[in-house]
């Protein structure tokens, strides 16, 4: 019966933790698909949106879930200025530059942050996020459940805006066919920036989902870009790499079952262009890092 | 003319231990180790165009094989770090055959995710099999080393290995048929080129060379753990070495190591609480100023000169 229990218990956890990863990873899913770039700093993205939330509702006292858009907000204009004035650079180059630039972006961010803020852990506390449901022996934690909920809430939202706006098809437009795109009149390099701009909001809220429930330090980036990285796999492979999620037998199930929920993003657009990203022109798409020149 | 300036390079770098002090022979050694691994990393992805971001498993598995065989039948460093290198070998054939058959950015994720999943399994090791052999975090200690010279020739060797076999690939029709896989793989496969089976040559040859590395390091600093060995920041390190140097050259690795190694060294002395800050801008102006990599620098001068000349 403890068993059972227990498991049912890991697979509350599972999912509850796997909307927030489906959140975290989606920016990465995106920005990978739109622009082809390997966005190295994507954790990074995660942290600064997670001490958006921490400072904002520790110095200014906002309730932590009214932070959620003003971390997308600032993170939106991070990424954008990122894209806009570093990254369009990077342009027309094999994959491997853009993982190089953003490396190096990923540890200005980082040490900043170290700077700023130290590596101490710091842990938001909301009174009335703090309790949980007890139903029999099953426990479900209020703030992972919000976490949880608009974790998925965002990735149906970015949903929407690509498959349903102007904005969102001018976005697939520029994955699935560059040259038409521009063709109609689209600026590729103004949808890129928008693009990195949404995936950096996007991640930033994760961070601040994230803030809700667990402890942030600046170094929490690297497991995010690493999910992330993981999870695109899986979403973008489908289900067939399934055997590389065994490592976290506990918190896979979640990231599984989510992935699912992200399926609609990567699949709505984006994901007909993710296994040709574009601007890797030569013969096969994605695999020139010979020919950095 | 540059190979007789790398060759004299080496006579100077083989009687160097007999002039300097310990200092600089020690950052030496880490910039032939850097050097080693960049410039094994970048036979696949610099000559074969297959970016692995999982390179990292090779140096924590020679790591722990070598730790084992030392501290388990008490064989000599040496002989310890060659049986490292064969087990390399033997797991490389076995991982390479499934995953080198992904293309593009899947392979660079899907060696990734199994760079993180070898960390976490073996953190694990000890609990699931029962068998120590990775001391869980806690980590294993290696016994004391004598003195920081062998360590010096030891990776010098290894480093020297490297650059050979990419100067090698430049030259060779192995090499050429690589360069095909890079530019256009399923041209190649047409012409009649067996890609698979080259591109898990190269693979299995450069986890040898990192996993001997990896048995280097760790008996140099005498202490290991999983979490380190197989961190995720030796893989990047590795690539922003061989991506500064310059990708697919002979001498970018070496270059990009000392580069690397050195700014680091001669900031890090200095602003402590700065450098890489510093360094993350650094990385970021010359990928976008250079992005051939340092020896890309060097080519375009020499080009101008000859044309000018």
């Amino acid at each position: 019966m403890t068993f059972l229990a227990d498991l049912i218990q890991t697979l509350i956890n599972g999912i509850l933790q796997g909307g927030v990863y489906a959140a975290a990873a989606v920016g990465l899913s995106l920005i990978f698909g739109v622009s082809g770039i390997l966005n190295a700093a994507h954790g990074e993205l995660v942290m600064l949106g997670a001490f958006a939330t921490y400072w904002l509702a520790t110095l200014y006292r906002i309730d932590p879930l009214l932070t959620l858009p003003i971390s997308f907000g600032l993170l939106f204009g991070l990424g954008y200025a990122l894209q806009y004035f570093v990254l369009n650079r990077t342009l027309g180059r094999p994959l491997l530059l853009s993982l190089l630039v953003t490396f190096g972006i990923s540890l200005v961010l980082l040490n900043v942050a170290l700077r700023l803020w130290s590596a101490d852990y710091r842990l938001l506390r909301t009174p009335y996020l703090e309790r949980s449901f007890v139903v029999g022996p099953l426990i479900v934690p209020f703030a992972r459940l919000v976490a949880c909920v608009l974790g998925v809430a965002m990735v149906a939202a970015l949903s929407w805006l690509l498959a349903s706006t102007r904005l969102g098809r001018m976005i697939r437009a520029t994955a699935q066919d560059l040259e038409m795109a521009r063709m109609v009149g689209v600026n590729p390099r103004a949808v890129y920036a928008v693009t990195f701009g949404l995936g950096a909001g996007v991640s930033g809220v994760a961070g601040s989902l994230v803030a809700l429930y667990a402890p942030v330090e600046p170094n929490m980036g690297l497991t995010y870009t690493l999910f992330a990285f993981a999870v695109v796999v899986l979403g973008g492979l489908g289900y067939r790499r399934r055997g590389v999620g065994r490592a976290h037998p506990r918190r896979r199930p979640g990231a599984h079952r989510n992935l699912s929920r992200s399926g609609p993003v990567i699949a709505g657009g984006v994901r007909s262009a993710l296994p040709d990203p574009p601007f890797h022109a030569g013969g096969d798409h994605g695999q020139g890092p010979t020919r950095i020149t | 003319m540059i190979r007789w300036i790398a060759l004299f390079a080496l006579g100077v770098l083989l009687l160097l231990p007999i002039g300097v002090g310990p200092y600089p022979i020690r950052v030496a050694t880490v910039i032939f180790m850097w050097a080693a691994l960049a410039g094994s990393w970048n036979l696949l992805a610099g000559y074969a165009g297959a970016v692995d971001l999982g390179p990292v498993v090779y140096h924590g598995i020679g790591a722990f094989v070598t730790a084992a065989l030392m501290l388990k039948l008490g064989l000599p460093f040496l002989v310890s770090a060659g049986l490292a290198g064969v087990v390399a070998v033997a797991i490389a054939y076995a991982v390479g055959t499934p995953t080198l058959r992904l293309r593009g950015a899947y392979f660079a994720i899907g060696t990734l995710a199994l760079a993180e999943s070898t960390k976490q399994l073996a953190l694990a090791w000890d609990r699931l099999t029962r068998i120590p052999l990775t001391g869980g975090s806690a980590g294993v200690s290696l016994p004391l080393s004598a003195g920081y010279v062998p360590f010096y020739y030891v990776m010098l060797g290894l480093m020297t290995a490297v650059t050979v076999a990419a100067l090698w690939l430049g030259g060779s029709k192995f090499g050429y048929g690589l360069r095909a896989i890079a530019e256009n793989d399923r041209l190649a496969e047409a012409s009649g080129l067996d890609i698979h089976c080259l591109k898990r040559r190269v693979y299995v040859v450069s986890a040898c060379v990192m996993a001997m590395t990896g048995g280097t390091a760790g008996y140099w600093l005498s202490y290991i753990n999983a979490a380190d060995v197989f961190s995720a920041s030796i893989t990047f390190q590795m690539v922003v070495m061989a991506l500064l140097g310059g990708l697919g050259t002979p001498f970018g690795p070496i270059v990009g190591a000392a580069f690397l190694t050195l700014v680091s060294e001669f900031l890090g002395t200095r602003f402590a609480y700065h450098y890489l800050i510093a360094i993350g801008v650094i990385i970021v102006l010359v990928s976008l100023f250079a992005p051939a990599g340092l020896t890309g620098v060097l080519e375009v001068v020499r080009r101008r000169r000859e044309a000018t000349a």
